[in-house]
């Protein structure tokens, strides 16, 4: 099986041509430098995306922003963002507090990119 | 009157930035104007990521990077006044401000740092025909809605430009649960750039028409629907490719123009082109000691260009205030072939060290060369695997490649 | 039982309304909009007509010429801007001239000034008229005043002198009753003695309800570029090309480019026929009119020495205003002959601006001479204001910061507009309740951005000071809500 990609490291945009057996990248062409291999052997087994978003603090009218720790698999950024609406998070908040730990299972932690006294 | 060797107008990362810059070459006398009640400009509401990974080597949210940066200005004490309105500055570089504290005041400045950023492109601008409802929107303003005051100003969207703060807010809009149905792009290649494409829209399966605009905006109170047409290569409307997008919202993504209107009121000269200074090598404007850096001399794509541009325009108000900076003749820079706006538009003959050349691409370019030609003969190439309308070009070149220039010196690109 | 109701709140209800405002009256204007001059007053060439063109004899001609000559004191009472600038109608050809002297002729039976000018008389008055012009009228009493503020400051006025404004409530029906009329509206029913009818494009709809003398409004749409401040330094006077005849006969002003009070370029206009009332879009082809026809005639105008192409970069919006244009060829005004007590202000199309003042005179004369009504004793003729911050003197502003700092913070920057004054703009009588309300009080969201920077501060302010809610404010009333919902919301199959 092949898969087609295009490469978002640099202007380029090489397409990639990836091909699978079941779950595992046998090659990768089209590529013109090693960030693109690296990045078509991640993306077309398990696409990993930071995460960025807002969530409620308790007691305040304007939320804060958040982002996960380290990208997640993107097939469970929905699920993650419902995670962080659900949350109502507690001032003092400072940038790289931990405000969700594990979200989702991800092994990636929520913490805040933002201050909030 | 107060007196201030250097008056850096705009609290965001250029002027913040040039602040830092000018502090390490030991500027002692810096003043920062910052008219919202914060530092960090435009970047406290960029929730998002992708910041800082070439000043910093980690991967920011804007919001990280505006504390980062306001933190180092913090740290090497540079005094900064929110909250505070530059008025107008005098061709003798008076500046002339506001705030609720001080009142109206006035201050005579030595050197000048102009780091006001930029403004969206509007609706009116564009001449959009139809109905004035509620729900046409910039996308840097709904931006500021929902990051900054926690409120959606649409759910049903449809995205006008394909420039980076639309892309992103694509992305944003579909996580906090709104419907984007389609970006329109009047040009046949998107003016974002290549990741947020692919990871604000792609992975999100939203459909995205090139060669396309909005014709029509229909709705009473609210839109209701929008009307999109092809356009053909004079990016005219094609009659009769008209189709109707039901929607809440149209977002606006159709550029960006630097905000000059201090730098006209001190009688600097503006490039039609760019909508900035004409600056030299210093990044100096015509007035002498007045520099410019950031969104406010061209507009750029990315923070980390902004932030060096700004050290850079800070280092050479320190040297400007030190008397290295002698007013010496120039050699006009041309855009040749393929480039758009190249900065700086002149070239002093003296000095050493490289200059840093940057421009907008006019096109798509694959495996292409920049040509640097002085006085019509081809001096530098530099090679580039690609070059897109989206992404800004930048490269440098030898002074003393640049220093036989007797009549001009011209950029191109070659194909 | 009101003495009074005035439907419409535009130029011409709101004049009405001031005027009655002088008596000992009862009075209450009702207006569907969410703000006076919601409507035709809010979208035309802003220019106050010296009188030169209309029909001798005509209601057109007697109250354009009468009003124009009550404008500056007028705009001097409640402190609005208005400048005498002058008007020049220029000719290309000598069939443009044959038209010239035509207008001279009209100009001399309705007692205006006006002067027949070769090319270096208009030279003298115009030093950088434009490439190919060999001639034109001069109309020296021609202005330029900004309508929509001049109805505000009427509403205002009215306001403080005791006439009450309903906003948002459309008057539906009318009804003959026992000494007077019946009116049922959106917002419940009131009984009057009087109605005048300052209805505009709808001014049709409610005299036929209560006169066999029928007539009809066919609104006629004119679009309009602005041009930002930067050019206004070049051109002072009005300057307008000929017109030229239309094919349904008759005739429009021709394309003019106007000067506009807030140092700005108004451009226009075209005139087309539409079918809805409230008709204020662009649309493409009246764009178009407009954009072709500068770009081919930008030569003939003085600005075209400064910048020598039509700049459509400094477009910074367009807008549109249905003309309330009658099947006959005058306004229409007084009481029908079946309808005693019920009086037009109708078919107030160009120059209706500049008439209205002058019709608003009379009509009222109509009811408070019948009805002997006594003035008020404590009639008072201003307002209270303070001009806007960007056009204080440094030493005003100084002022104006230690009396209140707010004037010290800019919400709008392309227009220089101050917290002090979006405050004042709420709190006024017949005060801002939306963003577009403030904007046309303030001109906060009318500059280069377009209100992109200002309009979430705006907002702030409105919900501030109204006690509202974010998602309550609109931008014009009725479903017009800025924003939809609150940031956050876990969703129910939120899913890729």
């Amino acid at each position: 099986m092949e898969k087609q990609l295009v490469c978002i490291n640099c202007p380029m945009g090489c397409r990639l041509i990836v091909s699978m057996e079941g779950d595992k990248v046998c090659s990768v062409a089209g590529n013109v430098c090693k960030r693109g291999e690296e990045y078509a052997r991640q993306e077309a087994v398990e696409p990993l995306r930071v995460l960025t978003s807002l969530m409620r603090i308790e007691g305040r009218e304007k939320p804060f922003s958040v982002k996960t720790s380290a990208p997640i698999p993107k097939r469970l950024m929905f699920d993650c963002v419902n995670e962080i609406f659900a949350h109502r998070a507690v001032a003092p908040i400072h940038v790289g507090d931990v405000i969700l730990a594990n979200v989702c299972g991800t092994g990636c932690d929520v913490i805040s990119t933002q201050e909030v006294l | 009157m107060r007196t201030v060797d250097l008056v850096i107008i705009g609290g965001g990362s250029a002027g913040l930035s040039a602040a830092v810059g000018a502090r390490k070459q030991g500027v002692e006398d810096i003043l920062v104007l910052e008219r919202s009640p914060y530092l960090g400009g435009i970047l406290r509401q960029c929730i998002h990521n992708g910041f800082g990974v070439h000043k910093y080597k980690e991967d920011l949210t804007g919001v990280e990077f505006a504390k980062r940066i306001a933190d180092e200005a913090r740290a090497l004490n540079i005094t900064c006044m929110c909250e505070t309105f530059a008025l107008s500055i005098s061709p003798e570089k008076v500046v002339t401000a506001m705030n609720p504290s001080s009142g109206l005041f006035t201050i005579q400045a030595r050197a000048i740092i102009l780091a006001m950023g930029c403004r969206e492109r509007s609706r009116g601008a564009l001449m959009i025909p139809g109905s004035r409802c509620a729900g046409v929107i910039t996308a840097g303003t709904a931006q500021r809605y929902l990051n900054l005051e926690g409120y959606l100003p649409g759910k049903r969207i449809v995205i006008l430009g394909s420039g980076d703060i639309g892309l992103i807010m694509a992305r944003q809009f579909t996580v906090e649960g709104a419907k984007v149905e389609r970006v329109v792009e009047i040009m046949p290649y998107s003016s974002g750039l290549a990741r947020n494409i692919s990871q604000c829209i792609e992975d999100f399966d939203i459909p995205i028409s090139y060669s396309s605009t909005v014709t029509q905006i229909k709705g009473h109170g609210r839109v209701s629907s929008v009307v999109v047409s092809k356009v053909d290569e004079k990016r005219r409307p094609i009659p009769g490719t008209e189709f109707e997008i039901p929607c809440d919202t149209l977002l606006i993504s159709a550029g960006l123009i630097p905000e000059n209107e201090l730098s006209k009121s001190a009688g600097i000269e503006l490039s039609p082109v760019t909508k900035g200074a004409v600056v030299d090598d210093y990044l100096m404007t015509s007035l002498p000691g007045v520099f410019s850096c950031g969104n406010v001399l061209h507009v750029h794509d990315l923070v980390d260009h902004v932030s060096a541009e700004g050290t850079q325009a800070g280092a050479n108000a320190a040297r400007y205030l030190r008397g290295e900076v002698e007013t010496s003749e120039t050699v006009p820079v041309e855009s040749g072939f393929g480039v758009n706006g190249a900065v700086p538009q002149k070239v002093r003959r003296a000095g050493t060290g490289k200059v840093d050349f940057m421009f907008r691409p006019r096109d798509k370019f694959p495996a292409c060369r920049i040509c640097v030609d002085v006085d019509g003969v081809c001096a530098a190439t530099y090679h580039r695997p690609v070059l897109t309308p989206g992404e800004m070009c930048s490269f440098s070149v030898d002074r003393s490649v640049l220093a036989k220039a007797k009549e001009k010196i011209a950029v191109r690109v070659e194909v | 039982m009101w003495d009074a109701i005035v439907i419409g709140a535009g130029i011409s209800g709101c004049s009405t309304a001031r005027e009655l405002s002088r008596y000992q009256l009862k009075t209450l204007v009702l207006e569907k909009g969410h703000d006076v001059s919601a409507g035709t007053t809010r979208g035309n060439s802003a220019t106050v007509h010296a009188g030169y063109d209309p029909d001798p004899g005509s209601y057109k001609a007697i109250y354009n010429v009468r009003g124009s000559r009550m404008y500056p004191d007028l705009c001097a009472e409640l402190q609005v801007p208005y400048v005498k600038n002058g008007m020049i109608v220029f000719a290309v050809n000598e069939a443009q001239m044959e038209e010239v002297r035509r207008l001279k002729e009209k100009g001399d039976s309705n007692h205006v000034e006006t002067k027949v000018c070769t090319r270096e008389d208009l030279l003298e008055i115009e030093p950088d008229m434009g490439e190919g012009v060999i001639g034109g009228l001069w109309i020296p009493d021609s202005g330029m005043v900004c309508p929509y503020n001049l109805a505000i400051a009427l509403a205002e006025n009215a306001a403080r002198n005791g006439v009450e404004f309903r906003l948002s409530t459309e008057a539906q029906s009318i009804e003959k009753i026992q000494g007077g009329w019946l009116v049922r509206t959106s917002g419940g029913d009131f009984e009057t003695r009087y109605i005048f009818n300052c209805a505009g494009t709808y001014a049709d709809k409610f005299n036929n309800m209560v006169s066999k003398d029928v007539f009809h409004i066919i609104p006629r749409e004119g679009q309009h570029l602005i041009v930002d401040r930067d050019l206004a330094k070049y051109t002072k006077t009005t300057i307008c090309q000929t017109p030229e005849p239309l094919p349904t006969g008759g005739h429009t002003k021709g394309m003019g480019l106007m000067p506009s009070v807030d140092g700005t370029i108004i451009l226009g206009c075209n005139a087309d026929d539409v079918d809805d009332p409230d008709f204020s879009d662009n649309t493409r082809e009246g764009l178009d009119k407009i954009v072709n026809y500068f770009e081919k005639n930008w030569k003939h105008f003085p600005i075209s020495r400064h910048v020598p192409q039509f700049p459509r970069d400094a477009v910074i919006t367009a807008y549109g205003g249905s003309r309330a244009h009658p099947d006959r060829d005058d306004f229409i005004l007084g009481e029908p002959e079946d309808a005693p007590c019920f009086i037009n202000l109708a078919g107030i199309e160009s120059p209706g601006v500049t008439a209205a003042p002058a019709i608003a005179e009379d009509m009222v004369k109509i009811l408070v001479e019948r009805e002997g009504t006594p003035l008020k004793a404590d009639y008072k003729p201003g307002r209270e204001i303070k001009a806007p911050f960007r056009t204080m003197t440094m030493e005003e502003r100084q002022k104006a910061i230690e009396e209140d700092p707010d004037y010290a913070k800019i919400v709008c920057r392309c227009e220089q507009v101050t917290e002090a004054e979006i405050r004042d703009a709420i709190r006024r009588p017949v005060g801002a309740r939306s963003v577009s309300a403030v904007k046309m009080r303030t001109r906060a969201g009318m500059g280069r951005c377009q209100g992109g920077f200002c309009s979430p501060r705006v907002l702030q302010i409105l919900c501030e000071e109204l006690g509202k809610e974010p998602l309550e404010i609109t931008q014009s009333g009725g479903h017009s809500n800025i924003l939809v919902d609150h940031a956050c919301q876990p969703k129910e199959g939120n899913e890729q």
